[in-house]
């Protein structure tokens, strides 16, 4: 019989006596290649995956606490050069998964060394690596001061995380500053993709009326400042794609109440473009179609495929806040209803006159 | 046909391995020897030797290179003294580097490769991110990498180490057994047919849960058909058997021993391996699910299952001379 991670009982009760210096020992002739007893399975050479599967088939006790303690000791005591980087890859990769509390100290030093002693492929990994390791510690005043200052020389991929670290720990106005000097980093295909892989992730987490005004707020200065065109337009297209999943009727109503006095002058033009760029396969996951008439008349039809009828309270609550606000049209709830029928099954509407 | 009879028809076809080994690597010092016959100890080294056997034989790899791990195999267990050895620099040329030709699958058919999703966080998010495997951040990787559109272009760094090397599968089987999977409702069957002998995984509860990257149509990575020499033989169970020269593909050997293909040689999917630490820009990223560990068939097993391609496995002559060959040796 084994354990859900495939271990046999009678094999962890092998480490049962295990204290923190034997740990210590047991691990270290395990990263200078010795397979010391008791022998645990490396499977494709991979030792961190095996530590950290005897890591979670040890149950809550002191052993399983040395262990973690023992892998944060070994990771004080690791010089920081590149011809430690795989040991300190392993190191930092298991303190980071059980996060004793002796680890922190470890994990905040290497952090907080100089970009000069992270420079070659492997070891920018590893500063990266510690930092997500310091965000999973929480979010204490030393790091939220470490990851909103500007690092001299930082790269994408560490303000990327600097962003992650922020978001995970809801701290929304300091995620969007971090955005700031993201966006101009932003360059080319694959730094859009790894933009848009954040964004994806703050939308989920932080909700997506955030990102709606804070895309609203920057959307003048990117198109201004011809210098950011090219981030500007790599920053939408990553907005979009994020917006696109999580996007609902609910955050589009809070958006509304947020503008009720720009409305047709900025929302609706925004919200039309976001609509473009949504589409998929030919079909929109949500949309506004602009009808404009010889009359002054401007229609408002919210196509919300992705949502069930049942949102149509949401939609009615939408137009209803559109009509109060101090908009030079008039809205026609008669109309707007009537539309809604007429979309039944897929589309909710909003007539603005 | 009597269990006896198979059992003697195994003996027959493993004294030839032993004999074809002891006359094509003659040259070896009495060291080296002395490391070749310590491998026939465990069922693991017997498959092993099999293994080189049908590699030799077919041409996929050299004799001077196995002369040259045997001399320099440190240790008493030989499997894990291969493994080391094979994984110095200085034989960093003898991974995905089978001398059979493995010509680029057509454009539909283009290579799919599976894995654990903690083996693709090792390799491809987190030298990208710095991001590991705890619980909440899988969901997330699961979230932001493997949504409908799966784009995968984010990741444009990827650490192969420390096996230095990914398996891939061509698409038409990988969409066969997907089909599969989605009729049962589990990965199972894709832990099973490729062999993947995983005892965990960081899936609910710790059981292992598969995802699936889809190369581009056309990629060329240098994938080659695997020899003995991309298995990492200190590992404790092997599921793997060299295949002779047929396709430029090797197969896989299902856990289970279960047959997948029937029009297929063997019955195995179709696998090659490469070693091309590339961006994913352009690949797609799918989720196959989790499954409960599938238990292998004892090493024995595999071991049999090696004597037969073994057997089937002659140097080529001529174009059509693999299927004479193989009645030929069926009949006798």
């Amino acid at each position: 019989m084994t354990t859900n991670l495939g271990f046999r009982p009678d094999f962890l009760r092998a480490f049962e006596h295990f204290n923190l210096e034997k740990w210590q020992r047991w691990m270290e002739q395990w990263l200078l290649g010795i397979e010391a007893e008791p022998r645990i399975d490396v499977h494709d050479g991979n030792l961190l995956e095996a530590l950290v599967s005897l890591y979670r088939a040890m149950t809550d006790s002191p052993v399983r606490l040395a262990f973690a303690d023992a892998a944060a000791s070994l990771l004080q005591t690791t010089l920081i050069d590149s011809s430690s980087a795989q040991r300190l890859s392993v190191m930092i990769g298991l303190v980071s998964y059980a996060r004793p509390t002796s680890g922190r100290a470890a994990i905040r030093k290497l952090v907080n060394m100089d970009p000069i002693w992270f420079t070659g492929n492997q070891m920018t990994s590893i500063h990266l690596e510690a930092l997500n390791a310091a965000g999973r510690y929480g979010l204490d005043p030393w790091l939220l001061r470490y990851v909103t200052k500007q690092q001299p020389g930082s790269t994408l991929q560490h303000n990327l995380a600097c962003f992650r670290i922020l978001v995970q720990h809801d701290h929304a106005a300091e995620a969007f500053l971090v955005l700031d000097r993201i966006i101009p980093q932003v360059g080319d295909r694959a730094s859009e993709s790894a933009l848009r892989v954040e964004l994806t992730y703050a939308a989920d987490f932080l909700g997506c009326v955030g990102l709606l005004r804070y895309a609203m707020d920057r959307q003048p200065v990117l198109e201004y400042r011809e210098s950011l065109a090219d981030a500007g337009n790599h920053f939408s297209n990553a907005m979009t794609s994020a917006l696109r999943r999580h996007l609902s009727a609910n955050d589009l109503l809070a958006f509304a109440r947020s503008y009720p006095s720009t409305w047709t002058e900025a929302l609706v033009p925004f919200l039309a473009e976001l609509h473009k760029v949504t589409l998929k396969d030919g079909r929109p996951l949500w949309s506004l179609e602009f009808l404009s008439t010889s009359t002054p008349c401007l229609v408002v039809r919210g196509a919300f495929t992705r949502l069930s009828a049942s949102d149509s309270n949401v939609i009615r609550v939408l137009e209803d806040s559109m009509s109060r606000s101090n908009n030079p049209y008039l809205f026609d709830m008669d109309r707007s209803l009537a539309e809604f029928d007429r979309f039944k099954g897929q589309v909710g509407t909003g007539v603005v006159k | 046909m009597s269990t006896l009879e198979i059992a003697e028809g195994e003996e027959f076809i493993w004294g030839e391995v032993w004999s074809y080994l002891l006359s094509t690597l003659a040259n070896l010092s009495e060291g080296g020897k002395q490391k070749l016959r310590a491998l026939a100890m465990t069922p693991k080294g017997k498959l092993c030797a099999t293994c080189l056997a049908i590699d030799l034989r077919s041409g996929a790899i050299r004799t001077q290179e196995v002369s040259e791990i045997f001399e320099n195999v440190r240790g008493d267990d030989v499997c894990s003294g291969i493994a080391k050895a094979l994984s110095e620099e200085k034989y960093d040329n003898l991974i995905c580097c089978s001398l059979l030709e493995s010509p680029v699958p057509k454009a539909n058919d283009a290579y799919v490769t599976v894995m654990e999703i903690a083996t693709f966080i090792y390799k491809f998010v987190r030298p990208n991110t710095g991001e590991g495997f705890a619980p909440e951040e899988v969901k997330k990787i699961l979230d932001t990498y493997f949504d409908d559109e799966g784009d995968l272009s984010a990741l444009i760094k990827c650490d192969l180490q420390p096996s230095g090397r990914l398996w891939v599968l061509p698409r038409s089987e990988y969409s066969d057994l997907l089909e599969r999977a989605n009729r049962g409702k589990s990965a199972r069957v894709f832990l099973d047919a490729l062999g993947l002998t995983l005892k965990s995984g960081h899936g609910v509860n710790g059981l292992p849960f598969l995802v699936a990257i889809l190369h581009p149509e056309g990629h060329d990575c240098g994938a080659k058909q695997p020899t003995s020499w991309d298995v990492w033989w200190a590992n404790t169970h092997i599921q793997f058997i060299s295949f002779r020269r047929v396709d430029g593909w090797g197969r896989t050997f299902s856990c289970t021993g279960m047959r997948y293909f029937e029009s297929n040689d063997e019955g195995m999917p179709r696998e090659r391996v490469h070693r091309d630490s590339h961006s994913l820009s352009g690949f797609t990223g799918r989720i196959i699910g989790g499954s409960p560990p599938v238990e292998p068939v004892s090493q024995d097993e595999v071991f049999r299952a090696a004597l037969k391609r073994f057997a089937k496995a002659w140097p080529r002559r001529a174009e059509g001379d693999d299927n004479r060959d193989d009645q030929s040796r069926l009949q006798a």
